[in-house]
């Protein structure tokens, strides 16, 4: 079962070593949210 | 001469025994004479457990009259303890039982956990007394540990001392006049730090603890009548528990009548809100906007919030000045000097004792710029300027910790946990916060097993809509 907020993207914002970077998520987040 | 934090509590019961001390919604209550009675008791009984000084206590319990005796038994043998919330899921009640490392633990109810005791059936034994048996303890000795949330996914244990306390409980007295009529709400879970200001300063003043349970907060006509009918005249919560009554209308003229002041704290209060809080009493109360990490006993400022800053363009009020008993000042770590703009480092009487087993010892360093007294200070992790009449200002985080609910939370602490589940490569935890609104957001990166899985899934959702 999928939780209900879960929303999938196509990419996530890496980092050279291939970690999830974590000042670009934000940003992305912050313009996901706003536009709901 | 008092020795420590117990010898001001049986001062206060000597001078005022049959004030009451703790009273509970049910309206069960106690005085002073009784609980010295009973403390003293229960502190032969857990001496004749083998407990010596600075060996810790744990406490698996919600807010109850057992659970305030055990407080002051522990303090009296110099038995630090701590208390644990029982709706934690075990494995993490196990893994900070597992730093704390108690002697015994006390439970409310039965939980499978080893040593482990009812704290009811305890406190009922009677055992053999002996003179001269107990060995009181010192300021010196360790009061508490305080569990919060670390970093490193690992829970982290604060040590505070009773020397660290006697300063928060002659504050409460000189700043918020708190003595033998002062009637205090305890909202406050007693595992969360902003319960250390209820019982202390209550009970160090002589005053009276009016106590809810954490239940009990969310039926607002408990609370209207219970505040009510006991004539509280301090308040002190987070701002979530203020604004969450505020949603439900409690607050109104005819309601905490008796209330002189509103103590907030644990998180920034939002002045679109405290701006309604004000509209319903206006100058009928004071309004204070308390600061300070759970490391320097939970409180480390007080602001009282005035109509200027209600009309200022401001998010939140306000911190103020430090305490007049912490020292400190705005670190600027590349000038290495004080600034007017950078971390706030707290000196001073009441910084703890640094953390159990020195995990991440790093909020506890020498004073950086000045080293003649090797002083330890605590580097509070939280970014402030100063504004035009000195008052400090809360910018920013200089980690990754957040506020929720008042409570402190390492956003690494949940990324590291999640990183245990099996099809979880990586993940980012983003804090969303407004004044309105503030949640969690996690971005998983799964592993490539779960991956087509997922991808199978999705097509079957959109495929189906």
């Amino acid at each position: 079962m999928i939780p209900k907020h879960t929303r999938f993207v196509k990419s996530i914002p890496e980092n050279k070593n291939g970690k999830l970077d974590r000042v670009k998520i934000k940003n992305k987040i912050i313009k996901i949210y706003d536009a709901i | 001469m008092l020795q420590n934090i117990f010898d001001l509590f049986e001062l206060n019961a000597k001078k005022f025994p049959d004030n009451i001390a703790i009273i509970l919604s049910n309206k069960k209550k106690i005085t002073y004479r009784n609980l010295l009675r009973d403390v003293n008791k229960l502190s032969y009984n857990l001496k004749y457990q083998g407990i010596k000084e600075n060996e810790a206590v744990c406490i698996i319990s919600e807010k109850s009259l057992e659970a305030y005796k055990f407080i002051l038994a522990c303090l009296k043998i110099g038995s630090p303890y701590f208390f644990l919330d029982p709706d934690q899921p075990l494995d993490r009640l196990l893994e900070i039982i597992k730093i704390g490392n108690p002697k015994l633990i006390f439970t409310q109810k039965k939980i499978d956990i080893k040593k482990s005791l009812l704290i009811d059936s305890f406190i009922k034994k009677e055992f053999l007394y002996k003179k001269n048996f107990l060995e009181v303890s010192s300021f010196i000795s360790h009061a508490y540990y305080m569990f919060t949330s670390g970093s490193s996914g690992k829970p982290k244990g604060a040590i505070i001392s009773q020397y660290n306390l006697k300063y928060l409980i002659e504050w409460a007295k000189n700043e918020y006049k708190f003595d033998e009529k002062t009637v205090h709400t305890a909202l406050n879970p007693i595992f969360f730090d902003n319960s250390i200001f209820d019982f202390y300063a209550t009970i160090g003043n002589a005053g009276t603890l009016v106590v809810l349970t954490n239940k009990e907060i969310l039926n607002p006509e408990t609370v209207i009548k219970v505040i009510n009918s006991n004539m509280c005249n301090s308040w002190f919560s987070v701002p979530s528990l203020i604004k969450f009554y505020l949603s439900l209308k409690m607050f109104n003229k005819k309601n905490f009548k008796n209330l002189d002041r509103f103590i907030f704290g644990g998180e920034g209060f939002p002045i679109t809100h405290l701006k309604k809080l004000y509209e319903i009493y206006g100058n009928t109360k004071i309004y204070s906007n308390v600061y300070g990490p759970t490391e320097c006993t939970c409180i480390c400022s007080s602001y009282n919030v005035s109509l200027g800053d209600l009309k200022s363009k401001n998010n939140f009020p306000p911190i103020g000045k430090l305490n007049y008993y912490f020292d400190g000042f705005l670190y600027d770590e590349i000038s290495n000097k004080k600034s007017n703009y950078g971390e706030l480092v707290l000196l001073g009487p009441a910084v703890g004792k640094g953390y159990l087993d020195n995990i991440e010892n790093k909020g506890f360093k020498l004073n950086p710029i000045e080293n003649r007294f090797k002083e330890i200070a605590y580097f509070t992790g939280d970014v402030m300027k100063y504004d035009k009449q000195n008052k400090l200002i809360f910018v920013s985080r200089k980690d990754n910790q957040i506020k929720h609910m008042g409570f402190r939370i390492e956003i690494e602490e949940i990324e590291c946990r999640l990183r245990k589940i099996k099809f979880i490569e990586d993940v980012v935890i983003t804090f969303i916060s407004n004044p309105e609104n503030s949640f969690l957001i996690a971005t998983i990166k799964c592993n490539k097993d779960i991956k087509k899985r997922l991808i199978l899934i999705i097509k079957n959702i959109y495929q189906n809509t």
